[in-house]
């Protein structure tokens, strides 16, 4: 057992939130840890107990979140390649548009699957800071399964009101399971991501409130499985130049050190390709309603905010009753 | 007439603002005397400034890194007595914009005290 498990825990903590290689983080926590066994040492010699001298020390470099928030920013430095590989999903998905591919069977499965497949390798690979824009579009269909599963839904309002047949029980029960899966999938990444830094979960979230715009828009022109595909791609040419809008608003967001200012670019980006959106679709809703709308949606990018908030006052109530 | 604040801001908070646009300027100039560590650099500017200034840690060493990420100075393990330290010495960049950072404060420092050090308290008591 270490002769310091108080010491340990903090530098540990810190370890955890720092998001960076493994390398350069064992490089930050051995500098920190020489730093607070030589403060101790010190106070142990002036003549504090030695938990007291180590509890002390401790304190004086602050909260292990903040301090990793802090060096992170420090060391995170995206090259230009890195912010190449995190705009490719949003320029793959442009072309997916442009091509008008993704109502076919073939191209949208295609273009997930390697989706998925980076996304995993870069969470295995420790998480780069590429990854998350993958990782968003990952999370996409599990975001969009509960209107997927709208018309089963829909058969199951009809037995219900004694119109029509019962839905296949097989069918709803895989259905149930596989909402409760994607909603645990979805919020425990999100999660997850935002107690580590809450500005990537935003980024990783960032193509979840245009998505969902999209297919409410589908909805009002006939719906996805209305049989009408054609009319349904009258929007393929905005949402190709609102993806391009996209990636060039991630390289942004990592080129930008201010976590203030990448935020704002992420909801300024959002509302204005909301907006597009809503216009290109040519609804009877009126412009300030549609700026309404579209700053609503933009908000739902503070979510990880919120989290990592909560997350923060927990801490701080377990170290203070931790003493 | 607008609204008086009653309680102003604490002359801390003021000291800690001008110490937070000073850090940079501080730590190229302590490691361009010497190499230094982390904790050294803490404990020398206390000293120097007989405690008035003091540099948290979880100030500290965000600082330091950002300036060996921007090449301004350089890192380099160095075991003293059974002791791993990681001293910070200027890089040749280093000592560039701390030149010019210097001269620039100079000119800075005599400005405002031109204006702030010569002007007479006011009488506000009446």
């Amino acid at each position: 057992m270490s002769p310091h498990p108080q010491l340990d825990q903090y530098l540990d903590e810190v370890r955890r939130h720092l998001n960076l290689a493994p390398e350069r983080s064992n490089h930050i926590v051995r500098e920190l840890k020489s730093h607070l066994l030589e403060r101790a040492e010190e106070g142990a010699e002036a003549g504090l107990p030695r938990e007291e001298s180590i509890s002390r020390a401790i304190y004086s470099f602050g909260r292990p979140r903040a301090l990793a928030r802090l060096l992170y920013e420090s060391h995170r430095k995206t090259s230009l390649a890195e912010m190449g590989v995190a705009a490719l999903p949003y320029l793959l998905i442009s072309i997916l548009f442009a091509m008008g591919g993704w109502s076919s069977w073939f191209w949208s499965p295609l273009l997930l699957l390697p989706i998925v497949l980076v996304t995993l390798y870069g969470w295995w690979q420790g998480k780069p800071n590429w990854l998350y824009p993958w990782a968003g579009w990952s999370l996409v269909p599990l975001a969009l399964g509960a209107y997927l599963a709208a018309p089963i839904f829909h058969q199951m309002y009809l037995a219900v009101a004694a119109t029509g047949p019962a839905p296949d029980p097989l069918a709803l029960s895989g259905l149930l399971l596989y909402l409760a899966f994607s909603s645990w999938i979805l919020a425990s990444t999100t999660f997850k991501v935002a107690k580590r830094n809450w500005t990537l979960a935003s980024l990783m979230l960032l193509p979840i409130p245009v998505m969902i715009t999209w297919l409410v828009l589908q909805e009002r022109a006939g719906g996805l499985f209305g049989g009408r595909t054609d009319s349904l791609h009258h929007l393929d040419g905005t949402m190709s130049l609102v993806n391009v809008t996209l990636a060039f608003a991630t390289v942004g967001f990592l080129y930008l050190r201010e976590s203030k200012l990448k935020i704002f670019g992420l909801m300024a980006v959002t509302f204005f390709a909301v907006t597009a959106i809503l216009r290109a679709a040519q609804t009877d809703i009126e412009l300030t309603s549609m700026a309404v709308l579209a700053a609503v949606v933009s908000v739902l990018l503070l979510i990880p905010a919120l989290i990592e908030s909560a997350a923060d006052i927990i801490e701080t109530r377990r170290r203070a009753r931790a003493g | 007439m607008g609204i008086r604040k009653r309680n102003g801001p604490r002359p801390t908070d003021y000291i800690s603002d001008l110490l937070r646009g000073s850090t940079d300027s501080l730590l190229l100039a302590l490691v361009g005397e010497s190499p230094m560590y982390g904790y050294s650099i803490i404990k020398e500017i206390e000293k120097r400034t007989d405690g008035e200034l003091r540099f948290k840690e979880g100030t500290l060493y965000p600082a330091l890194h950002r300036l060996e990420e921007e090449g301004l100075i350089k890192g380099e393990w160095v075991s003293v007595r059974g002791m791993e330290r990681r001293y910070y010495s200027l890089t040749e960049r280093g000592a560039e914009v701390l030149d010019n950072r210097r001269r620039q404060w100079q000119q800075f420092s005599s400005a405002v005290d031109r204006i702030i050090g010569s002007s007479p308290i006011p009488d506000v008591s009446a």
